[in-house]
């Protein structure tokens, strides 16, 4: 069996579904949303973060590093990532974390023994193991595996994804599924591809069939001030949760701007450079206009 | 609820930036000698002891205002004069008069009997028990009724002081002077006036109302039947009994409180909300929590320590009483036990422990015999042991003698009256009056040392990088020009609190160990038990200051691992791996108390559905055999800003292991220790 490529395994996760939990964050996405607080979720390889802060001039990462990456310029320690092949040697030598990998080669096995140390966690509290990205669809074969084993040892298994992937991978997946959090980024379409890099058809026709399939569903919304909180897209939040017979939650997520510092670290320039978290106002403000349009919970 | 509590509450904080304490600790130094000076001989020793007690409870002065539905709040002295106060400790010193060495209080005292029979039937048990008996005996029981007379009078001044102002609480003081509560504010008065007593007038520190839902619920649920008495009257009178904890408390200490066990009252309720209304730093209350706990009494709780109140901990009754049953207590008596300050378990009127004696420094142990070099990991293990075992035995042989020189010169005649057994077996507390003598010890430093050891078995022995004594060499310089190295030490191997089968199996050798080495000592008197504990008050701090940089990283002079938890920054892996460690050990034999602190930031717990997560998390904490834990929840930026002006955050409480303390009173490593300390925090 392939490995999946992992890059945090997340536990006491109180945010991503019922209970205590554990996020496995796989990496790779086929979208490119201008807000992703997870930058290091995008690429289907290993990447390298570098945290200049954390650096203390030991110079390891000088000797190990095969394409001579690093160096010590004007007195300032400088990451050539053009040269840089993502071997990650440096971030094995690297103690003080100034480097370090993004994403681990990890089977199905080691995963979900990583998982099972907090079941004693999932059986108290409602809780288990929620699959995450990156989209975990982009990784299926391993995804489907690791849900499979994960509810062959009796854990709840949730799967957040943004919806872009074919029918019959969904179609596959939803025996050995119990919670789909699902994405709403945008509703137009041409917003939604300017906004992520692909359109929406394809993601709503799946939603609409996971919905008719039965499966247990909870919408997830990234809204992010003057980007996609238009009255159109909130209306059509509610429309969609009111249409969809087994919709039991919507969660709003807020807009941060983590993601803008873990760029910088990843070497690429942020395509949203927005430092302010969603005012607390506004985000009552949406909540309110969702509410006032349906019946489901919105949290 | 009493308008002028506000006013009264600021005054009480203004109150505990002195010393209250010590104005009573003066005045009983120079009374202790007009006594000593007034005696034939030495035999006269236990009744001048308790003239001394007398004469402070006959100082003692309570304030009060209309409004407050108790009195309490203790008046100042004026400061003795330095001279005569001086004069007055040299000639006790020279005489060998002084009170002695180890600890007091941190104890319950016994309301049960004086709730039933009254001062005045106590006093008539020690009248009718000195007749006839040995001098010895006859003149016990005479200081036991010196210090009652005083301590009847010291209620009836308070019944003045209210006078006409307040009728029904002057009349409530003038009855229990002399007879049993009737109903829920006597009883209250009653607790109150025994443990600023016995505090006071014997200079027992830490004596407090212990399992008040216990002690109190009858009152209530009569008076609530009869409509004599509102939950808000109630609620207010717990809320002035708190108040008054900290108008005699200096700060810096703890002081225990607990409900829950096998008592689930309306009270227990009550003693959770009031902390609510208070928001000072006295009592820690704990809850005890079995499997017969209510959910809604732990919700309570979970959800007053989400609003950032420092307390309740939550206490694991089952772990408790197989602690107590090993150590004798009866198991029908083995609920009977209350968290005597921090954490440090005693039984309920009847204890003369000793608490928190010593704290022993195991990474100052290990840096000791780091000195020498061993041919394997087990024998430097085997060193250590040795070394610790020593420190153990001059421990206990201090402690003996402590025993000895206290039952010849020092006596607690107003304890002993509100101590089990002391009336029956006509003994002092300090002579061996009471049913539980056992002593109290604490080991510090235990994720310092585990994740130390992790270190040197991988560095120095298996790897062979290093030498022993070439890492001593280094530990020595704190790192100098070895950053790279305290790095690697610190984040290459794994560390208690990662749920992670090295440390753990180390830590349950070192805890087998320290069990097996405390049994093997008896300390005076009647060959009572030596028991370990892990908590450490603010010793983690101070230890940690005279203790040079160690294995897993740590600097020198920064502080130890708090308690029973891991070593800060160190539970990267979240609260559930951190849980499952410290779940890995079986704590019942250490009832001197571990504590285990988690701290989260209040955003995260701003929702109902996260704080039943954080609720369950607690449970399986407990259900997995957790000792004790305690919840911070505060944000790193109040606790940053409270650091650069302290004078904005006078009353912001945290707490460190089993303790509680306003931030701004901690020293600024301290501050910043709290500041960096691991927040599991969530966006």
């Amino acid at each position: 069996m392939k490995k999946g490529l992992i890059f945090d395994i997340q536990k006491f996760s109180i945010h991503d579904g019922p209970g205590i939990r554990t996020t496995v964050f796989l990496k790779g996405c086929p979208l490119h949303c201008l807000w992703c607080h997870n930058p290091e979720s995008q690429k289907g390889v290993p990447e390298i973060f570098f945290t200049l802060d954390k650096c203390i001039g030991c110079g390891w990462c000088f000797k190990v590093c095969p394409e001579h990456c690093h160096a010590m310029e004007n007195e300032v320690h400088t990451f050539h990532r053009e040269r840089c092949r993502r071997c990650g040697k440096c971030t094995e030598e690297c103690y003080a974390g100034s480097l370090e990998t993004a994403g681990k080669k990890m089977s199905v096995r080691e995963v979900l023994d990583e998982v099972l140390k907090d079941k004693v966690f999932y059986e108290n509290s409602g809780g288990g193991m929620t699959l995450s990205g990156g989209e975990p669809m982009h990784q299926f074969p391993f995804t489907l595996e690791l849900a499979k084993a994960g509810k062959k040892a009796g854990l709840h298994v949730a799967v957040e994804t943004c919806g872009l992937a074919p029918w019959s991978d969904f179609e596959t997946l939803l025996p050995y599924v119990d919670l789909f959090l699902f994405d709403l980024k945008a509703t137009d379409p041409g917003k939604h591809k300017a906004l992520t890099g692909v359109g929406n058809q394809l993601i709503l026709e799946n939603l609409k069939k996971l919905d008719e399939a039965g499966a247990s569903i909870v919408l997830c919304c990234p809204l992010v001030p003057g980007v996609n909180d238009d009255e159109e897209h909130l209306a059509e939040i509610a429309g969609w949760a009111n249409r969809l017979k087994n919709v039991r939650e919507i969660v709003l997520h807020p807009y941060h701007p983590l993601g803008v510092s873990k760029c910088g670290r990843l070497g690429i320039s942020s395509p949203l450079d927005l430092k302010e978290f969603a005012p607390d106002e506004t985000v009552r403000r949406w909540r309110e206009t969702i509410s006032g349009a349906t019946r489901i919970k919105v949290t | 609820m009493n308008p002028n509590f506000e006013m009264l509450r600021q005054s009480v904080l203004k109150m505990q930036e002195g010393d209250p304490w010590k104005m009573f600790s003066d005045r009983k130094i120079v009374l202790e000698q007009d006594a000593f000076l007034r005696m034939k001989d030495l035999s006269g020793l236990p009744l001048a002891r308790a003239e001394a007690t007398a004469g402070i409870l006959d100082s003692i002065q309570f304030d009060w205002c209309p409004g407050e539905p108790l009195i309490g709040r203790i008046h100042p002295l004026p400061p003795e004069p330095e001279e005569k106060l001086r004069n007055a400790l040299i000639w006790l010193e020279k005489h060998e008069l002084t009170r002695g060495p180890g600890q007091t209080g941190h104890c319950e005292p016994d309301y049960k009997r004086v709730f039933e029979v009254g001062i005045d039937g106590i006093l008539a048990q020690c009248e009718s028990s000195a007749q006839g008996g040995p001098p010895e005996k006859k003149q016990t029981f005479q200081t036991f009724q010196v210090v009652l007379r005083a301590f009847s009078r010291m209620i009836g001044r308070a019944a003045e002081t209210i006078g006409e102002r307040d009728s029904v609480l002057a009349e409530s003081c003038r009855w229990i002077a002399h007879r049993p509560p009737r109903n829920f504010r006597d009883a209250v008065q009653l607790m109150w006036f025994i443990d600023a007593g016995i505090q006071y007038g014997d200079q027992s520190a830490l004596v407090g109302p212990g399992r008040i839902d216990e002690r109190l619920g009858r009152f209530y649920e009569k008076e609530i039947a009869e409509g004599t008495l509102t939950r808000e009257e109630a609620l207010d009178m717990i809320v002035h009994l708190y108040l008054f904890i900290n108008s005699l408390c200096r700060r810096g200490l703890a002081y225990g409180l607990m409900v829950g066990g096998d008592t689930v009252n309306p009270v227990s309720y009550l003693a959770l909300e009031a902390l609510r209304k208070t928001r000072l730093v006295y009592p820690g209350v704990g809850i005890c929590v079995n499997e017969r706990t209510p959910h809604d009494l732990l919700r309570l709780g979970v959800d007053i320590v989400s609003e950032g109140v420092p307390n309740p901990a939550f206490f694991n009754d089952v772990v408790i009483r197989e602690g107590l049953i090993r150590y004798g207590v009866p198991e029908a008596e083995s609920g009977e036990y209350i968290n005597s300050t921090c954490v440090e378990i005693t039984p309920c009127g009847a204890s003369n422990v000793y608490v928190a004696s010593p704290y022993y420094n195991l990474c100052g142990t290990l840096l000791r015999v780091m000195n020498s070099e061993y041919d394997s990991f087990e024998s430097l293990f085997e060193a250590f042991k040795k070394d610790l075992s020593k420190q153990i035995s001059e421990a206990a042989e201090s402690l003996n003698q402590a025993r000895k020189i206290r039952a010849q010169i020092m006596r607690r005649p107003l304890q002993s009256v509100f101590t089990k057994n002391c009336i029956e077996r006509a003994l002092d507390i300090e002579c061996g009056g009471a049913r539980y003598n056992w002593v109290e010890c604490s080991f510090v430093g235990m994720a310092n040392f585990v994740d130390s050891m992790t270190v040197i078995r991988e560095e120095v022995f298996r790897l062979k990088d290093i030498t022993l004594s070439g890492l001593k060499k280094i530990l020595d310089t704190d790192f100098e020009n070895n950053e790279s190295l305290r790095q690697k030490f610190l984040n290459r191997y794994p560390k208690y609190g990662m749920d992670c089968r090295e440390t753990d199996g180390l830590i349950r050798s070192l805890v087998d160990f320290v069990v097996a080495e405390c049994g093997r000592h008896k300390i005076e008197p009647y060959d009572s038990a030596y028991i370990p504990g892990m908590f450490c008050w603010v010793m983690h701090q101070r230890l940690g200051a005279e203790t040079g940089a160690t294995p897993d990283g740590r600097r020198a002079g920064f502080p130890f691992a708090d308690g029973a938890g891991p070593a800060q920054g160190r539970e990267k892996f979240g609260p559930t791996a951190a849980v499952r460690s410290v779940c890995s050990w079986s704590p019942s034999a250490l009832i001197g108390g571990c504590a285990f602190n988690m701290k989260f930031t209040r955003a995260i717990l701003s929702t109902d559905e996260a704080r039943e997560k954080l609720l369950s998390l607690l449970k399986t904490f407990l259900d997995g055999g957790g000792f004790q834990t305690q919840i911070n929840v505060v944000d790193n930026e109040t606790l940053k800003k409270a650091a650069l002006h302290p004078e904005l955050y006078s009353d912001l409480v945290v707490r460190i292991g089993g303790y509680t303390d306003y931030f701004v009173h901690l020293s600024k490593e301290m501050q910043s220790e709290l500041i960096q300390r691991t927040q599991y925090s969530e966006l």
